[in-house]
């Protein structure tokens, strides 16, 4: 048999605590309420369902697995009505509430006493004139959200937090690797184009369809290092995955050496929260600028204007 | 001497102006003397007294609403989910 998660790259650590509850789950039947919780694209929901794909019935035929977008749950009575009743109640299932800080306020508040299994592995749980029924031994209930912090603490609280780690240049080069037949890499090559991806799995699946594209439009086999500008050039893509936005924002840094934030407002017509969120937090993770109260541009900040802009400033 | 009266503007009105009594702006007329006239999709012009004194209760008549949701609502409210079933 296969081993679990052994098509999914990196993630090492989650893939260690999943493969422990696995294990957990075909000795007792129960795994605890997992809440999968990382930045967007880290692979959460593909984790999840690879995970529900290795749970096994009573009776040992795979379980089913539903996924369910939180925003589109509206209220509890539509939760019972729609997805409860008519498909996990007597059922055995695995269910995924993705986007779990969406739920509303009354799903939250019934699943703080569904979820509350200190006793025992079933709850009935009773609403209006009905009652509920919930077998933690047939279902099995995991969440995911990349905002935990708008989680209700309290059901936070009842879960047990799975964290995901940002995709190493290497991981996201495998990643990327896998995506694309046909094509051979030159190493440098294939690890600049996944440092392009921000260390998201999910934007390095996208870089992989379009270097495809790209290929056949070119008429290659090969990716070499060489291709890299060009095929930067023709997609609109900066090395390192840097947007627009924060190139010019490096540029203004390398011309003007330093500015305060109210200054890169005024020059790029953003706002502060739009550059404080969206601009800084990235360039800093790559050690592009430094805060110090002022904003500066690092060495290797400085670098990357001249390589890869002094010529367009010129 | 006959009462002074105001215009809006607070000036004097001038004697002998303003509708004299039983000189009447609007008259009386046979209907079938209008159709004969005008068309059925002919525009006219009538008192706007008239007409509403006529039609108010056409006008004010308000959409009954209705106790089901509408079919919109429904989408709305109709919750996304994908049940796969692994062999």
């Amino acid at each position: 048999m296969e081993k679990p998660f052994a098509e999914l790259f990196g993630q090492i650590n989650v893939k260690k605590r999943l493969n422990f509850y696995l294990k957990a789950f075909d000795k007792t039947s129960l795994c605890p309420f997992l809440l999968l919780v990382g930045a967007k694209g880290l692979g959460k929901t593909e984790f999840a369902r690879q995970f529900g794909g290795n749970l096994k019935n009573l009776d040992g035929r795979n379980r089913p697995f539903l996924e369910l977008n939180c925003s589109t749950i509206k209220n509890l009575e539509g939760f019972f009505d729609q997805i409860h009743i008519p498909l996990i109640m007597d059922s055995e299932i695995t269910v995924l509430f993705d986007e779990a800080h969406e739920l509303p306020k009354d799903v939250t508040n019934a699943f703080l006493t569904i979820f509350n299994t200190e006793r025992g592995h079933t709850r009935d749980f009773r609403w209006r004139d009905g009652e509920y029924p919930f077998n933690f031994k047939q279902q099995t209930f995991l969440f995911a959200t990349t905002e935990p912090d708008k989680l209700f603490p309290p059901l936070k609280d009842r879960l047990t937090t799975v964290d995901f780690e940002d995709y190493t240049p290497f991981e996201l080069a495998q990643i990327l690797e896998s995506q694309v037949e046909d094509i051979s890499f030159e190493d440098k090559a294939l690890l600049e184009i996944a440092k392009t991806s921000r260390g998201n799995a999910r934007d390095c699946v996208k870089v992989a369809k379009e270097l495809t594209i790209w290929c056949a439009a070119n008429d290659t086999k090969i990716f070499r290092l060489k291709d890299f500008a060009q095929f930067c050039d023709d997609l609109g893509i900066n090395p390192l995955g840097v947007s627009h936005i924060e190139k010019k924002v490096l540029s203004i840094l390398r011309k003007d050496g330093q500015a305060s934030l109210q200054e890169l407002c005024a020059k790029t017509g953003l706002s502060r929260t739009a550059i404080q969120r969206d601009v800084e937090l990235y360039l800093m993770k790559k050690s592009l600028i430094k805060i110090d109260g002022k904003r500066h541009i690092t060495k290797e900040g400085s670098d990357y204007i001249d390589h890869h802009v002094k010529k367009k400033v010129k | 001497m006959a009462k002074v009266t105001y215009n809006k503007d607070g000036t004097p009105r001038k004697q002998g102006s303003g509708r004299k009594k039983g000189s009447l702006s609007l008259m009386e007329v046979k209907l079938s003397e209008l159709t004969e006239k005008f068309e059925l999709d002919d525009t006219i012009i009538i008192g706007r007294k008239w007409y509403e004194n006529l039609f108010k209760k056409v006008v004010d008549i308000t959409p009954h609403k209705s106790d089901t949701p509408s079919a919109a609502n429904a989408v709305d409210e109709k919750i996304a989910y994908k049940l796969t079933t692994f062999k």
